[in-house]
């Protein structure tokens, strides 16, 4: 590794950097294409979040202060837990702990740094992590194995039985930094009363954990709290998901991804819901109006993502999408299967029991084994639950003209399978295209190759044109 | 050494399988160290270690399988594709890891390509990755479900005694496979890493009734047989799966021997028994969960690095080569660490990433493998065998 990489603390860099982006929000045009173009790697973002207004403003100032958590933990007395997107943050809120999720913090390093985060994947490697691992979890955590980062105080996995790669990333950190781990394990099924009892058994020997780690209990006034606020942001997602099936869709291209990014990282808290709230209104107007959500002002085809988006750096794929009049209709990320969610079938989502203690935490068990990747991926891609019956739900819902399956080529779990799906789907006449990029690390396939594919499966399929 | 060792490791097909076969009884793939054959065998049936040798292409496999694959899965439904398991009558797959787990759907999509090649029993197990109260409660839920799903499919009672029978018969596999492995570690050791690792998987291809009486000969004949290894570097070899003899021979050939390992399908396979006064599902469950040697277990590295140490000691190793399969993210990032513990301990170490199979880039590797014995500072005290 480069040792000039080593000069800034990565973490407080990233703090630095969304602080004063979210501060030039509040300024005057002048004032911010002024402060713009002191974030010229982040430019594309900047002007997002800019256009946006109230939602950018929520968005940037949430993400500011999410990293600030992070980096000032040890002096507000709290602990850090290095944990993944596929965890509900909200336990970490509801135990006093600060969620370091490694994935966002990759892509948040995509977005604002002028190479992206492809020297601290590499490092990974120097120090003898698999190369072919996923480069989600090599990014961010090549910071923090580097020492350019505070370190954590314990490791909370929350894919075994899901994914190998990234229960591999934790536990390999967890060995590398000497730090504790915790891996909550999956069965292969998601329902049943097997099912639900190993959840929630696995789930308590977590919150044990935790404590064990803090030195504090759960506190059940605190959990109660967190789960208000999930019931908050449950109604607002789903209302959200619900508007999603109009045609054209009256959601911005980017929101998708505003939504799992706040599901991720503020998950049971208010700064979450009001942000929500925000995107809400945004879509109601444009539901009122008639509008669509796309800034090309047309709708010319729907695409269902059925495993992750992209995240190189400018967000190329929202541009692209945007440009082409093409709805972004989801991916695997915002599914996170609250029973009222448009997609959900009876009893396959959550819903909120706040009765008393042992209820609020099978609560958080079933939203938890529900969270993306952990619900459908667990199983074979045809058995109930899983992948498969997933995309046709939604296929059914939202009539996408075509899917895409893009994500990394670490992702072991889903590449074995999803030729298959694939085939599956074209056989039920929705046409599939399968993207062989890396959506973490341009390196593997720069984005004008991508965009080179999207626009040649579009032209051959005759879709959107 | 009986020439059935070396068939049986060699091919798909072997001797004893015809046999078998040729009695009407039955054999049941499967795919993982996971899988209790303790059940199958007390069944009446022969396990039966599916392994992917003797591919020559993967044009199969690459079909169902995605490009990030690790091509050992993908040998294996390319051997399914060309009928070279239609001597199964059922399979059992597992979720043993990522890329393993997505043979049961690619192969049950390739029988619609190609039918008739998926036997007619199949079985999904739920095999857990940790060994906590409630996982072992799950597993041996399984175990009883796969039980009876044998004795409903085949029209069979697995009884007690014969269950009994069968741990009491694998536990002595174990018994004798760990003294194979304190003759193979032995100083001037009598037998060579290719020779031992015949016999081991010989036992992945053959019913224990049958294999326990040919490993107690050939036990009894290596013990007879003068030394001859003496003043080779003798060598370690961890990892991914190792199921035929191609990569020990490349070491072998660069003038080491391997005299102990700790791959899958080597002789971490035998470690722990079942207790045999009381089998339950439970106990059952409690051998394979607690049979934490393979890191799709995740949170034991300290107790594999100690199984490398204990193997170490036991065979005075001069070193250690760590291999993966390209695409094994679970010993592929174990082995780093591996590497730079050994290294710190002073003990040379190197890890290899590979393609699965008959040495695919056997040039590369025969290389880096020379290069790295011509490292390791000559043996200490051995001498070469009169």
């Amino acid at each position: 590794m480069r040792q000039a990489l080593l000069e800034y603390d990565y973490d407080w860099n990233m703090q630095r950097v969304f602080d004063q982006g979210s501060r030039s929000l509040d300024g005057t045009r002048k004032e911010f294409e002024r402060a713009r173009s002191r974030f010229p790697t982040m430019g594309t973002v900047m002007d997002l979040f800019y256009q946006y207004e109230d939602v950018g403003r929520a968005m940037t100032k949430g993400s500011a202060k999410y990293i600030s958590n992070i980096v000032t933990a040890r002096q507000d007395g709290r602990k850090v837990a290095l944990t993944t997107f596929c965890m509900s943050p909200a336990l970490c809120y509801a135990m006093d702990v600060v969620p370091l999720l490694i994935e966002p913090i990759t892509a948040v390093g995509n977005l604002s740094r002028k190479y992206g985060m492809g020297e601290f994947m590499d490092y990974c490697l120097e120090i003898g992590f698999a190369e072919t691992a996923c480069s989600a979890q090599r990014g961010a955590m090549g910071a923090y194995l580097a020492g350019a980062a505070q370190k954590p105080d314990f490791v909370l996995c929350n894919m075994s039985g899901i994914c190998d790669t990234n229960t591999s990333a934790f536990a390999f950190a967890a060995e590398a930094l000497d730090l504790p781990l915790f891996q909550c394990n999956f069965p292969p099924e998601m329902r049943g009363e097997r099912a639900d009892a190993y959840h929630r058994s696995d789930y308590r020997a977590m919150i044990d954990f935790i404590a064990e780690q803090t030195g504090k209990p759960l506190d059940p006034a605190k959990l109660r709290g967190v789960l208000e606020e999930i019931q908050k942001q449950d109604e607002l997602i789903v209302e959200m998901q619900d508007y999603q099936r109009m045609i054209p869709s009256p959601i911005p291209t980017t929101f998708n991804l505003f939504m799992y990014l706040l599901r991720f990282l503020f998950g049971g808290t208010e700064d979450g819901t009001k942000t929500l709230e925000e995107m809400l209104k945004v879509i109601r107007k444009n539901v009122q109006e008639g509008r669509p959500g796309n800034r090309f002002g047309e709708e010319k085809a729907r695409a269902l993502f059925v495993y992750t988006d992209h995240y190189g750096g400018g967000l190329p794929l929202w541009n692209f999408l945007d440009s082409r009049g093409i709805t972004h209709l989801g991916c695997i990320a915002d599914r996170f299967y609250q029973q009222a969610a448009p997609y959900v079938r009876d009893g396959e989502g959550y819903t909120v029991d706040a009765t008393d203690l042992d209820s609020m935490i099978d609560t958080m068990a079933a939203l938890n084994c529900r969270m993306p990747m952990v619900k459908q991926i667990r199983g074979p891609y045809d058995a109930p639950d899983m992948w498969l019956e997933e995309i046709r739900a939604q296929r059914e819902l939202y009539n996408p003209d075509f899917a895409v399956y893009m994500g990394t080529p670490g992702c072991r779990n889903t590449w074995g399978m999803v030729k298959l799906l694939a085939k599956q789907l074209e056989k039920e006449g929705l046409p599939t295209l399968i993207i062989n990029a890396d959506v973490f690390d341009e390196r593997v396939e720069s984005w004008s190759m991508t965009q080179a594919r999207f626009e040649e499966f579009l032209d051959v399929r005759r879709i959107g044109i | 050494m009986n020439p059935i060792f070396e068939e049986a490791a060699d091919h798909v097909d072997n001797q004893v399988i015809r046999e078998w076969k040729a009695q009407g009884k039955k054999v049941i793939g499967h795919t993982c160290s996971h899988v209790p054959e303790e059940i199958i065998s007390a069944a009446g049936m022969m396990p039966y270690r599916l392994r992917g040798i003797e591919s020559e292409s993967t044009s199969i496999g690459d079909t169902y399988f995605g490009p990030f694959i690790c091509s050992c899965p993908k040998a294996i439904l390319q051997k399914a594709g060309e009928g070279a398991f239609n001597f199964l009558d059922g399979a059992v797959m597992v979720q043993s890891c990522d890329s393993m787990r997505r043979l049961d759907e690619c192969w049950r999509a390739a029988n619609d390509d190609y039918p008739g090649i998926l036997p007619g029993f199949w079985h999904y197990l739920g095999v857990p990755h940790k060994a906590v109260d409630y996982s072992l409660k799950w597993f041996s839920e399984e175990i009883e479900m796969f039980k009876k799903h044998i004795e409903e499919h085949f029209n069979v009672t697995i009884t007690e005694e014969n269950l009994r029978k069968s741990i009491t018969l694998y536990n002595e596999t174990r018994d004798l496979l760990k003294e194979l492995d304190e003759v193979r570690g032995m100083e001037n050791t009598p037998v060579s890493g290719q020779e031992a690792m015949n016999i081991i998987l010989a036992g992945t291809a053959m019913p224990k009734e049958v294999y326990n009486p040919l490993l107690r000969e050939a036990l009894d004949e290596l013990k007879a047989r003068p030394a001859h290894h003496g003043g080779k570097k003798r060598i370690l070899l961890g990892g991914s799966v190792v199921d035929d003899q191609s990569l020990i021979s490349v070491i072998e050939a660069e003038g080491a021997v391997v005299v102990a390992d700790t791959v899958c399908f080597g002789s971490r396979s035998f470690e722990g028994m079942v207790p045999e006064d009381s089998p339950t599902m439970l106990t059952i469950a409690g051998r394979y969960l607690h049979h934490q040697f393979c890191p799709r277990m995740f949170g034991h590295y300290k107790d594999r690095m100690a199984l490398i140490k204990q193997k170490m000691e036991l065979a005075k190793v001069d070193g250690v080569i760590l291999q993966n399969i390209r695409f094994c993210d679970l010993h592929g990032s174990e082995n780093g660490l591996f590497e730079a513990e050994l290294e710190s301990m002073g003990v040379p170490a190197i890890r290899l990433e590979r393609e699965y199979g008959a040495m695919a880039d056997e040039g590369r590797l025969r290389m880096r493998i020379g290069a790295f014995l011509e490292s390791i500072p000559e043996r200490r005290t051995e001498k070469p065998a009169a």
